[in-house]
């Protein structure tokens, strides 16, 4: 097995001691930024991404994404304790693990918890380790068209499957507009400067997912704290041993379910633009619906726990294929992480498979180190991690917005980058409020020059036909399934009318 | 002033902004040339295919918020937005003052303000904290990874290693 032989080579690069502490360094920060209300794995990963740029390549990308891994399981502890969930994808395990957590079978729910987020991962990882290679030798054969039909996808996903497609095509339209903002990649035009020559240079997304994500958190935390008793709940977050064993016996009576949330998890994850939070509702609303209690969903079902959390960590690690194959990041998450492969000076695509072997299958085989890591810690550790969670809210607030401010400074040693974190952190709070879509906005404008750039590109291929995309044999059928995700809102909205129509008609 | 201050309220005014700013991008796409020239799309296209996009878009929430019959205030009880203010002006303050003081001593200002003021600590655990941020940030920016930051004006006059 080719594959089997590359993952060989990834864990001998892993075994280096120093990187090795890397991915454990990574686990335990992710841990405890996914525990502190007030930073999520987003946040964590984009304050620490200036940092990495002195680390060597593999040392860096395994510690930043064992902070997304790791904040995936903090995430659920605060979901379950406080049903104040730190990630959006962290919503639908709250549905059934805070009644759990009332009825004093908190750590019930925890220990379930976090051994199934550990085998969803691992089944990802395992599925991650098997198509990685064929899905870039695949990519390898794609042009312009066929890397914008791609992206088409990743934007038609946010619109169809995100569940608010006008909100979401706004967010992604501002996205856009923000990376068109400099000079014009094409002519060399400068555009959206509006004089001002600050804006030449453009923005970059770290400084913007900073602000809308780290002190747009922070401000919507400080609206929401005073629903939230912290001190009472921390002493629940004790595991026993017999609540890892009932955990380990419930995940094995509902092993299909588990398995199939992460498969689900798995490829929605993979799909470019859909991600973890998505995935997690999915499978909540699949394992109610293969219930032989429905009923009991909402009031404290431990398959209400386990379907969700096993997809959105087989997710979490879906949506990092398409960006390391493709350069299509998933996720906020994934295009920060992306953003630090170029710092590092590689470039995410199908040739990075070829020509940096050890990077890409080192990080492969830290998604297996670094989850037995998280399973491990959380297990063993959770009362310390809960106990993170008693750090003063004075202290904490100012560490984090100071670190807001080091982040996006440090990415390019520009004031004007600082300033970004606070409009868009009021942006990001304001929005936040409204139930606008924040993810779109990012990932539309690290996707705005590619995906420019790809159409112009495929339009001076065929001399300004838009046919090229309909035309070609890959590219044909993904831009005819984008452009159905893309309208998919417009025609359920239009067979609902007819629908109705049809009933008036009837009645 | 709760009662008329609803998500619908913000959610047209906000709605009502961006879409001014779309109709300005527009205007500014227009300006550069939004038309095809024999080399593909010229340079105002994407923008102003963009920001019609979006326009597009908030119409439609325009409209959907404008029939929303039920709606929730923006905030549900007074602390939310006394504790929004309490974080956000003084998070905002240290944000402003960054470019002028500096980060290491905005930050100690910051945490000592915050934790005396809204933590009600003890002066000294104040000011301990108010000191040991600001350091551990300086050995691990400074030493650890040599990343530069903005430094205060006696930085410059030689006065201040920070």
């Amino acid at each position: 097995m080719e594959a089997l032989e590359l993952l060989a080579i990834g864990f001998a690069q892993i075994a280096d001691p120093a990187r090795f502490g890397f991915v454990l360094l990574g686990v335990v920060l992710g841990l405890l930024v996914g525990v502190i209300p007030g930073v999520g794995g987003t946040t964590g990963v984009a304050i620490l991404l200036p940092v990495t740029v002195y680390l060597e390549p593999l040392s860096a990308i395994v510690m930043l994404a064992g902070i997304y891994w790791g904040a995936m399981y903090g995430g659920l502890i605060t979901s379950i304790l406080f049903a104040v969930p730190g990630n959006p994808w962290s919503v639908a395990v709250m549905f059934d693990g805070r009644p759990l957590a009332l009825q004093g079978k908190a750590a019930l729910a925890m220990s379930a918890g976090f051994v199934v987020s550990f085998v969803g991962a691992l089944i990802a990882a395992i599925l991650f380790t098997f198509f990685a290679m064929p899905f870039a030798e695949l990519a390898l054969s794609f042009g312009p068209p066929e890397m914008f039909a791609v992206l088409l996808i990743a934007f038609g996903t946010f619109i169809g499957l995100g569940g608010a497609p006008a909100k979401a095509a706004i967010m992604i339209a501002a996205g856009f507009l923000l990376s068109t903002v400099g000079f014009d990649v094409v002519t060399g035009q400068p555009r959206l400067t509006f004089g001002q020559i600050a804006l030449l240079q453009g923005f970059h997304f770290v400084p913007i997912t900073i602000g809308l994500f780290g002190l747009g958190e922070v401000l919507y935390n400080a609206s929401e704290r005073y629903k939230v008793q912290i001190e009472e709940m921390t002493r629940a977050a004790k595991l026993g041993f017999h609540d890892i064993v009932e955990a380990v016996k419930a995940t094995i009576r509902h092993f299909g379910l588990v398995v199939f949330s992460a498969l689900l998890g798995f490829f929605t994850g993979v799909l470019p633009g859909a991600g973890a939070t998505p995935a997690s509702f999915m499978s909540y609303g699949v394992a109610q619906k293969l219930s032989k209690h429905p009923e009991k969903f909402g009031k404290g079902a431990i398959e209400g726990v386990l379907a969700p959390e096993a997809a959105n960590n087989a997710a979490g690690t879906g949506s990092i294929l398409p960006m390391l194959v493709l350069g299509i990041p998933g996720s906020p998450t994934a295009a920060i992480l992306m953003a630090g492969i170029f710092m590092w000076g590689f470039i995410p695509g199908p040739r990075l498979f070829v020509e940096q072997t050890d990077f890409v299958w080192g990080f492969i085989a830290s998604l297996y180190v670094a989850n037995v890591a998280a399973v491990v810690i959380c297990l063993t550790a959770t009362p310390v991690l809960a106990l993170m969670l008693r750090t003063p809210y004075a202290i904490l607030t100012p560490i984090i917005v100071v670190l807001c401010i080091v982040g996006a400074f440090a990415i390019q040693n520009s004031m004007l980058d600082v300033w970004l974190v606070l409009i868009f952190g009021v942006l990001g709070f304001v929005l936040r409020k409204l139930e606008f879509p924040l993810a779109p906005l990012v990932v539309a404008l690290v996707l705005g020059a590619p995906t420019e750039q790809a159409l112009r590109q495929s339009l001076i291929m065929s001399d300004g036909s838009m046919l090229i995309f309909f035309e070609r044999a890959i590219s044909g059928p993904l831009t005819v399934a984008a452009l159905l995700l893309l309208f998919l809102p417009l025609l359920q909205l239009l067979y609902k009318k007819y629908r109705g129509q049809a009933a008036a008609n009837a009645g | 002033m709760r009662s008329f201050l609803t998500i619908r309220t913000v959610e047209i005014v906000v709605c009502l902004l961006l879409l001014a700013l779309s109709v300005r991008v527009m205007m500014e796409g227009l300006r550069l040339g939004a038309g095809w020239s024999d080399r593909g799309p010229q340079s105002g296209f994407f923008p102003f295919a963009l920001a019609l996009i979006m326009a597009l878009g908030l119409v439609a929430a325009l409209v959907s918020a404008w029939r929303e019959t039920v709606t929730r205030p923006f905030f549900e009880a007074s602390e939310e937005w006394i504790d929004l203010l309490k974080v956000g002006v003084p998070a905002g303050l240290a944000i402003a003052l960054t470019p002028t003081l500096g980060l290491y001593i905005t930050s100690g200002l910051y945490v000592f303000a915050f934790m005396a003021w809204y933590g009600r600590f003890g002066w000294l655990q104040a000011l301990l904290g108010g000191l040991l941020v600001p350091a551990g940030l300086y050995l691990l920016l400074r030493y650890g990874f040599n990343i530069a930051m903005p430094m205060s004006p006696w930085y410059r006059q030689g006065l201040l290693p920070i």
